[in-house]
């Protein structure tokens, strides 16, 4: 009995140290993402309108762009200090402009009823999509 | 153990009962890959009856046929680079007798979503599916838990069966 509760114990030991080894892997493979800085140095603010591109900004330039629509719809776009935001737009449900501003690659702001999708795409980034299109 | 042969068949037949079961149980989560893997259940107890020769084969054609019969050849591919890696997981870890089963288990989830992962990334070649590896952990590792879990309270009974077996 005693030599069972030893083996008990040994083998305790064994599972605390490899679950905590598998638990922090968990947390550091999640927390990785989160912490390195995304290099958005040549990044650009892609606009695209029903999947065509009608827009190609750099990132790290000011600058505020309208994007108007052939029935007279708009969208308001402000690039500052490295974020895209939209401020103001026509749309009926106010989602794009609600939407708090990005500023990572990939990130994007999706104003569906103009179908006008902005997004921060990094030159490497964009050779990938186009092959795994 | 004299029949093995007859329990490597029982298992393998076992195994893929739990895989048509679990293709019937609408269990998506969203995440591609996070499944239960009931079908370890099999492997399991393949490694604690048969041993290791045995049930390295249990889990190469439980891979094979279960991809057949469910899938195509590409989860073939998926669920044989799970298999083996969760195997060879599992099978160091069990001669080292140093695990509990149920540790045991955790860990070969965990290896079978890793291996899934590198099979998934040398062929879509994004670095993109690595923002799954926190998700794929965690569900590995419950779902390698419930599954220790279960052998560990059945382990008992059948050792009991078998030695029954024998001794009629």
């Amino acid at each position: 009995m005693i030599t069972e509760g030893k083996e008990f114990l040994k083998k305790i030991k064994g599972d605390v140290l490899i679950l905590g080894i598998i638990l922090a892997l968990a947390f550091l493979t999640w927390l990785i993402p989160h912490i390195t800085e995304d290099d958005t140095s040549g990044s650009e603010v892609v606009v695209l309108r029903d999947g065509n591109e009608i827009g190609c900004y750099s990132l790290s330039a000011d600058n505020i762009i309208t994007f108007q629509g052939t029935d007279g719809s708009y969208n308001l776009i402000l690039i500052s200090g490295g974020t895209v935001k939209v401020t103001d737009a026509d749309c009926p449900d106010q989602l794009c402009v609600r939407q708090r501003s990005i500023s990572k690659n990939g990130e994007s702001i999706i104003c569906l009823p103009h179908k006008l999708v902005i997004t921060i795409d990094s030159p490497e980034e964009s050779d990938i999509d186009a092959v795994t299109n | 153990m004299k029949s093995k042969t007859a329990y490597l068949g029982l298992l393998l037949a076992f195994a893929l009962i739990l895989s048509y079961i679990e293709v019937l149980i609408p269990f998506s989560f969203g995440i591609p890959g996070v499944k239960l893997g009931l079908s370890n259940l099999a492997v399991l107890l393949a490694l604690c009856l048969l041993g290791y020769r045995d049930a390295f084969l249990l889990t190469v054609v439980k891979a094979i046929f279960c991809g057949f019969l469910f899938g195509n050849m590409t989860m073939i591919l998926y669920s044989l680079s799970g298999a083996v890696c969760s195997f060879l997981a599992m099978a160091v870890m069990m001669k080292s007798n140093r695990f509990h089963l149920l540790t045991i288990s955790a860990v070969g989830g965990v290896m079978h979503n890793a291996g899934q992962l590198l099979v998934a990334y040398f062929v879509v070649k994004t670095y993109g599916i690595f923002y799954y590896v926190p998700i794929l952990i965690l569900a590995g590792l419950i779902a390698g838990i419930l599954i220790g879990t279960i052998v560990t309270l059945v382990m008992p009974f059948i050792r009991n069966v078998i030695k029954r077996g024998t001794n009629i």
